[in-house]
């Protein structure tokens, strides 16, 4: 009877034992392909542990579209990661900060002051997921929620995240299922390729003379720095949409705060270097790669003169970050067709551009290609409108491309 | 805290867990308490009209062997208070229309499964009057009787006899239970989550705008809310049945397969059982039952459909809804004869498979059509959509709407909503040929089974409708 029952009840447990691990492993394995991938793509390899950053760079996506890490290594040797979020307010880089010192603790903590003007958490939670996403479940992640969203649905969603994954099946492919997620080659930034003119950009250096609920966010952060004995830097990167004079005055009075604070602050508006011809993807929002570039080298020469950081060049694992990067935006200038994308790509590589173009009136604009970095010459054939080639330091000509004036501008194979 | 809510994911293993370790004694403590505060967690004050309703039965069935008198007036009181709830703003709306000077627009918020309870005692203080069992002297086990949080807020409405003698003997749940009743619960949340909530979008996308349908389209929404409302109350009464089981109580079957009857009479027999029986019992019997004259009998009939439809809710289309179904079983008394003289006159078998065949699919179209009432916001809406469906039927458009998706689901939503109710057709012709879920499942061998039980619950948690921003809809049964 003893062995029997002994016996039973041992089947039992293995019953219950391989219900819960196909159970548990099957939502594990099914839950991968589920998830929405840009959060772990952006930030997955930040959370991987295996490379230093000396400098960790937050803000909105103007910082994810405006700091490049892999030029400011290439350029000055220093490491970093961008950890900015799309329409992030500052509290949720407030928060950014907090999960990111868990696994790492940068020299300097770059924070970009736009959305200061905001008197309440207006950040939909769509927006949120990217920037959480990738964080295990802890003790920071769920402060971090609870303050940030009052309603339990949306706090649960962004805790449990597979509450609306789950429903994603249908996107499911074999490829998915076996491809790991590719993490960002760009250490978290987005490079975009557009370009958009703008040509007399309007600042407002004047405050608003008003705090805001945002600003507490950004004390928050200067403190936090403060007490983990890192530089807190409060940027403001430029833009110049229609209408944006009075956000910037909320800008400029977030600024004023983190002066008072002890932080330092970097306003490149009006910075020289921080050219505005041809440095705009969309009208006066988000810097294109070619801005990007500019904003980054201010970056790098203030972060040069103004700490210690140490010498990231001889780090080998980023050479070879560094070499994937640039084969990668290789590859693209050899396989992309616009214009915009080849400029703006040749500013990524520091590859020389010339473009040639017809006698007289050009459809590509001779002061469009110089802002974006063109070498112009005229004198272009008849029949065509314009034509690049594109050579890497070595002189090697890595991309040719002609293009004939039909409704626009269409390639000529 | 309804069952497929985060809240009741935390709180029935808690109360599982609680029952598992702590003495048996202690049990029925352990439930009543958790009974009331699952109730309190959809309103603390709707926990005094439960505790009130449980007083007044209990005294009532104390006193009742001296004082024969009281129960009429405690059944007044149960039912009024039913009735205060449930009907006096369509009362007050109707005699307001009628240009009485009374409060037309007049609203109470009716507590939570007071059909169930309310029904629930007035049987246990009818059996007790006609001296079926003795009245619990017990406040405590007869408190959980009328409280039980599985079966609380949408049945199965449980019997005294049943219930009462299982809170007294106090049982650990075993082995056994938990297993079974795990798989109950994971196929009734199958039921809600996959195949009940799916369908609920394809019929609410048509039915809220019917007049941009054609009939075929009205036809497809109508049969797939045959099944939402099938899987939906089915469902939510697989995952009470399987609680109480897992807790230790068994509970009566409230569905068996009830789409593959062959006559009205049948599918009543197994769509929700326990009111079914509860109106057999409690109304018909008493009215007379069939034992009467023919007029008697269909009289009785439709007096115990049309309190079922009103049982359902106060409006005129579950009135209507009960009448339809009261009628279907009056015309099937009375042309019972004639229609078996017509079968043998033209030489069908009635065991052959395509007359079965043929009389389930007339039952199923018949409760379709009853269920436009049951569905339509108003009854010239339901009116309207059986017009349509029998005048402007146009089966092309119907093609054209599957193709383009515009009746609410895509193609993938579509191909799970039709491959969940494969599988629903499967278990319940097994049912209907008397083989239960849980009895077939533990035939196969442990390996098989885990998979099969693991396939279910990976199946329910990744195509279930659930989450943030997914709408999956409230249990029908549980705002009756």
């Amino acid at each position: 009877m003893g062995p029997a029952l002994s016996m039973r009840s041992f089947k039992r447990l293995v019953s219950i034992l391989v219900l819960l691990a196909l159970v548990t492993g099957g939502i594990g394995y099914l839950a991968r392909a589920v998830e929405l991938p840009t959060g772990r793509s952006k930030n997955g390899a930040f959370l991987e542990g295996d490379r230093e950053y000396d400098v960790l760079l937050f803000g909105t996506s103007h910082v994810v579209n405006g700091f490049l890490p892999m030029q400011l290594w290439k350029d000055f040797g220093i490491r970093s990661y961008n950890l900015g979020i799309h329409g992030g307010s500052l509290a949720a880089s407030y928060w950014a900060l907090r999960l990111a010192l868990e696994y790492q603790k940068p020299k300097v903590a770059v924070l970009d002051v736009l959305n200061a003007e905001e008197e309440e958490n207006v950040m939909s939670v769509g927006l949120c997921h990217p920037a959480l996403d990738a964080y295990p479940l802890s003790k920071t992640k769920i402060q971090a929620v609870l303050d940030l969203y009052q309603d339990t649905r949306d706090r649960t969603e962004l805790l449990f995240p597979l509450d609306i994954y789950h429903n994603r099946w249908k996107e499911i492919t074999g490829e998915r299922l076996r491809e790991p997620v590719q993490y960002s080659m760009e250490k978290g930034a987005e490079a975009m390729l557009g370009s958009t003119p703008v040509t007399t950009p309007e600042w407002s250096h004047e405050s608003a003379g008003q705090k805001t609920w945002a600003m507490g966010y950004l004390e928050a952060f200067i403190h936090c720095c403060q007490d983990n004995g890192i530089i807190p830097l409060i940027t403001f990167i430029p833009y110049c949409y229609e209408g944006s004079q009075e956000r910037q005055s909320y800008g400029s009075e977030a600024l004023e705060l983190a002066k008072s604070l002890g932080a330092e602050t970097l306003d490149l508006r009006n910075v020289e270097g921080m050219d505005p011809a041809g440095s705009w993807s969309d009208a006066g929002g988000h810097l294109n790669a070619t801005g990007a570039r500019k904003a980054t080298n201010i970056l790098g020469q203030w972060l040069r003169e103004n700490t210690d950081l140490p010498d990231g060049f001889q780090d080998a694992l980023w050479d070879e970050d560094y070499a994937y990067y640039r084969d990668k935006w290789r590859y693209r200038i050899e396989n992309y067709t616009e214009p915009e994308q080849i400029l703006n790509i040749a500013s990524l590589l520091g590859a020389q551009v010339t473009a040639e173009i017809p006698e007289g009136e050009a459809p590509f604009p001779e002061s469009r290609l110089k802002a974006l970095g063109a070498q112009v010459e005229t004198g272009l054939e008849e029949g065509l409108a314009l034509r690049f080639t594109v050579r890497d330091d070595q002189g090697q000509v890595l991309a040719t491309r002609s293009y004939r004036q039909t409704e626009g501008l269409s390639l000529v194979e | 805290m309804q069952f497929h809510s985060y809240g009741f994911l935390f709180f029935f293993p808690l109360v599982l867990l609680l029952v598992w370790v702590l003495p048996r004694r202690t049990k029925n403590g352990v439930l009543l308490i958790a009974s009331y505060l699952f109730y309190a967690s959809w309103g603390v004050r709707y926990c005094l009209v439960l505790l009130g309703c449980t007083l007044v039965s209990y005294l009532t069935g104390l006193l009742m062997d001296r004082r024969r008198w009281i129960l009429p007036g405690a059944l007044t009181l149960i039912f009024g208070l039913l009735g205060v709830f449930k009907y006096t703003p369509f009362v007050l709306s109707n005699l307001a229309r009628l240009g009485l000077p009374v409060n037309g627009d007049f609203r109470i918020a009716a507590p939570l499964g007071i059909s169930f309870f309310t029904f629930q005692t007035a049987g246990y203080l009818w059996d007790v009057s006609r001296g079926k069992y003795p009245a619990e002297r017990n406040f405590l086990r007869f408190a959980l009787f009328v409280s039980f949080f599985p079966q609380l807020l949408t049945g199965p409405i449980g019997r005294g006899n049943q219930l009462l003698p299982q809170y007294e003997q106090c049982r650990k749940p075993d082995y056994e239970d938990l297993r079974a009743g795990f798989l109950t619960m994971t196929w009734g949340y199958f039921q809600k989550l996959v195949i009940a909530d799916r369908a609920a979008m394809l019929v609410d996308a048509v039915y809220e705008n019917y007049t941009a349908f054609s009939g075929s389209c009205l036809a497809l929404a109508t049969v797939v809310y045959a099944l939402q409302i099938y899987c939906d109350f089915a469902g939510c009464s697989c995952i009470a049945i399987g609680g109480a089981r897992m807790l230790g109580i068994r509970l009566g079957q409230n569905f068996d397969a009830p789409y593959f009857s062959r006559s009205i009479p049948e599918f009543w027999r197994r769509w929700h059982i326990s009111l079914s029986t509860w109106f057999r019992d409690y109304v018909y019997f008493p009215l007379g039952g069939s034992r009467c004259a023919l007029w008697k009998t269909c009289l009785n009939v439709m007096i115990v459909f049309l309190i079922s439809g009103a049982w359902h809710g106060a409006s005129w289309g579950f009135l209507a809804w009960g009448a339809l179904h009261g009628a279907y079983q009056v015309f099937g008394r009375l042309t019972k004869d004639s229609r078996i003289r017509c079968r043998v006159w033209l030489g069908i078998d009635a065991e052959s498979s395509g007359y079965r065949t043929l009389c389930t699919l007339v039952t199923f179209l018949l409760v379709c059509a009853a269920w436009v009432l049951f569905r339509a916001d108003r009854l010239h809406s339901a009116l309207a959509i059986w017009k349509r469906i029998l005048l402007d039927f146009q089966p092309t458009r119907l093609l054209d709407a599957l193709q383009a998706h515009s009746l609410g689901l895509d193609g993938p939503d579509s191909m799970v909503l039709l491959l969940g109710a494969g599988l629903l057709y499967v278990v319940d012709r097994a049912r209907y040929r008397g083989t239960e879920l849980v009895r077939r499942f533990e035939m196969r061998s442990w390996p098989v089974r885990e998979l099969m039980l693991a396939g279910l619950i990976l199946l329910t948690f990744f195509l279930g409708i659930w989450g943030n921003g997914f709408h999956g809809s409230s249990f029908i049964y549980a705002q009756f």
